[in-house]
């Protein structure tokens, strides 16, 4: 059974949106797409062709247009979803520290919620970072904070949109260890990302998007050897599927590719 | 002790310069001494007002309105701010015409708030809350209203109720511009206490005191309560700043 399904998905904005457009803009068009429980499975496409936009949609955040979504055969609203926003967007309340954006995920008593808090930053080795506030943390300590709150949450799905946008590479580093550590603990996750080697290193498959209205270019399987971890960056096989992904939005950019389905 | 007085030291060696500077005009007859009078008896009959208790029924009085103004403006200015921000079409009707209020001076009420309130002090308190009310809803609901979506969205897919995120995301995201707000209302309370005690037949305060003193050509007295009144606003800026720092200093170190 599939965890996740989406089927006949339509999403359009009314003209004068954030698109900042005179006319209407369809992001989807019966869009369809499933990913099985266990699975880590990455998006990848131009610019603005809606990467951002599914993951809102999966999240319960935006509501579609028509067609439906489902999670464990339940709607985004009635599902637990592991949610970490963009960077750059504010992925955690200024006026609250480490602990307490960690414990706002939790419903119940707040010494309860703390203590469930300290332990998930304690998981990833930042429970020293427990009293220290948003603007007093570097962006791969405030994702790693994000991806805790995501996880004491309890989700069976995780949504990551753009995790190593704007991290320097120290930074990313520590991101790709806590997403490869989701991995080996059997986590469902799709994740947005720009950044393809990355996406590569993480995802069981990787889907291309093509430009608005968006559709799947191609649905690339990424079968490296072995058990993953940060070493396999620099590996042959890594490079050839990361090609294969560049070759396709090359592609689209040069407008040959238009849609695999 | 020691602490204070470091504290205090450049401080006080600036109102020490300010004094000194200001005996020198005096001595050397720079200007009228009758309208400008020596630093020293000003500081005399200052300290003579402030503890010979000459002016304490007054100075309770300023205190008194100042603080049920703003007390009560606050309170009725978030609440509409909120409100503001929750109702879309009374947003658009009634910011318009708020931010037109908001231009006109409020002097400009004077007599429309007394002929609605008769004498006394319950006419400064209404007109100086009204300017409260004005000047923290408008920020409060803008502020309200830009939410950040990245908030919203985060705090909706945790599943958090419309009252937590009315509480726990939208007024604290707000906080600093009902800081904004608080800010202008703390000076321009004042200013209206002072002004209407001075021109709208009240029977005590320190602008009914000043008025009193230039009627009566008692220009150091004059001098004094300026000094207090001084004292009173630089004060409430200071507590509102330091009230500022210490919830909001997320934002200040942003």
């Amino acid at each position: 059974m599939n965890l996740v399904s989406i089927d006949g998905l339509v999403k359009t904005y009314p003209a004068g949106n954030a698109n900042r457009t005179d006319a209407s803009v369809t992001v989807f068009d019966r869009f369809a797409f499933s990913m099985k429980k266990g699975e880590f499975v990455g998006i990848v496409g131009p610019n603005g062709c809606g990467k951002t936009t599914l993951v809102k949609l999966i999240a319960g955040i935006e509501q579609p247009n028509s067609g439906s979504i489902s999670i464990f055969g339940k709607s985004p609203e009635e599902t637990r979803i592991g949610y970490v926003p963009q960077h750059t967007g504010g992925i955690l309340y200024p006026w609250l520290n480490a602990v307490e954006n960690i414990a706002f995920a939790m419903a119940g008593h707040e010494t309860e919620a703390k203590a469930g808090a300290m332990g998930a930053l304690s998981e990833l080795g930042i429970s020293h970072y427990a009293d220290s506030f948003p603007y007093q943390l570097s962006g791969g300590i405030k994702q790693l904070v994000s991806i805790a709150r995501a996880k004491l949450f309890g989700p069976g799905l995780f949504l990551f949109d753009e995790p190593f946008n704007s991290l320097d590479y120290h930074n990313s580093f520590l991101v790709e260890n806590a997403l490869l550590k989701l991995r080996k603990e059997n986590a469902t996750a799709l994740l947005v990302s720009h950044d393809i080697q990355s996406a590569v290193l993480l995802c069981d498959k990787i889907l291309v998007l093509t430009k608005k209205p968006a559709r799947i270019a191609m649905l690339l399987p990424v079968n490296l050897p072995g058990e993953r971890s940060i070493d396999m960056r620099f590996s042959p096989e890594l490079n050839i599927v990361s090609g294969k992904i560049f070759n396709a939005l090359q592609g689209m950019a040069d407008d040959r590719i238009v849609a695999l389905a | 002790m020691t602490g204070l007085l470091r504290l205090l030291k450049p401080f006080l060696l600036r109102i020490g310069l300010v004094l000194l500077a200001w005996q020198a005009v005096f001595s050397l007859l720079l200007t009228n001494t009758l309208l400008f009078p020596s630093p020293l008896s000003v500081l005399s009959r200052f300290f003579e007002l402030l503890f010979g208790m000459q002016i304490l029924g007054s100075l309770l009085s300023t205190l008194f309105k100042l603080g049920v103004s703003l007390s009560v403006g606050s309170v009725f200015g978030i609440l509409l701010g909120v409100a503001l921000a929750h109702w879309t079409l009374l947003y658009e009707t009634v910011f318009p015409i708020a931010d037109f209020f908001r231009s006109i001076p409020a002097t400009a009420l004077f007599p429309l708030f007394l002929l609605v309130f008769g004498l006394g002090d319950v006419t400064n308190i209404a007109l100086s809350a009204w300017v409260c009310i004005l000047y923290l809803s408008l920020p409060v609901s803008k502020g309200l209203r830009e939410t950040k979506e990245t908030s919203l969205a985060i705090a909706i897919v945790f599943k958090k109720s419309n009252l937590d995120i009315l509480f726990k995301v939208k007024l604290m995201e707000a906080l600093p511009a009902l800081f904004i707000g608080l800010r202008t209302v703390a000076s321009l309370t004042l200013v209206l206490i002072i002004v209407t005690e001075m021109f709208i037949g009240a029977s005590s305060g320190l602008g009914k005191e000043l008025i009193d003193a230039s009627y009566t050509y008692d220009i150091p007295k004059l001098y004094a309560i300026i000094m207090i009144v001084g004292i009173i606003g630089y004060s409430l800026n200071l507590l509102v700043s330091e009230i500022e720092k210490k919830t909001i200093h997320w934002h200040t170190k942003q």
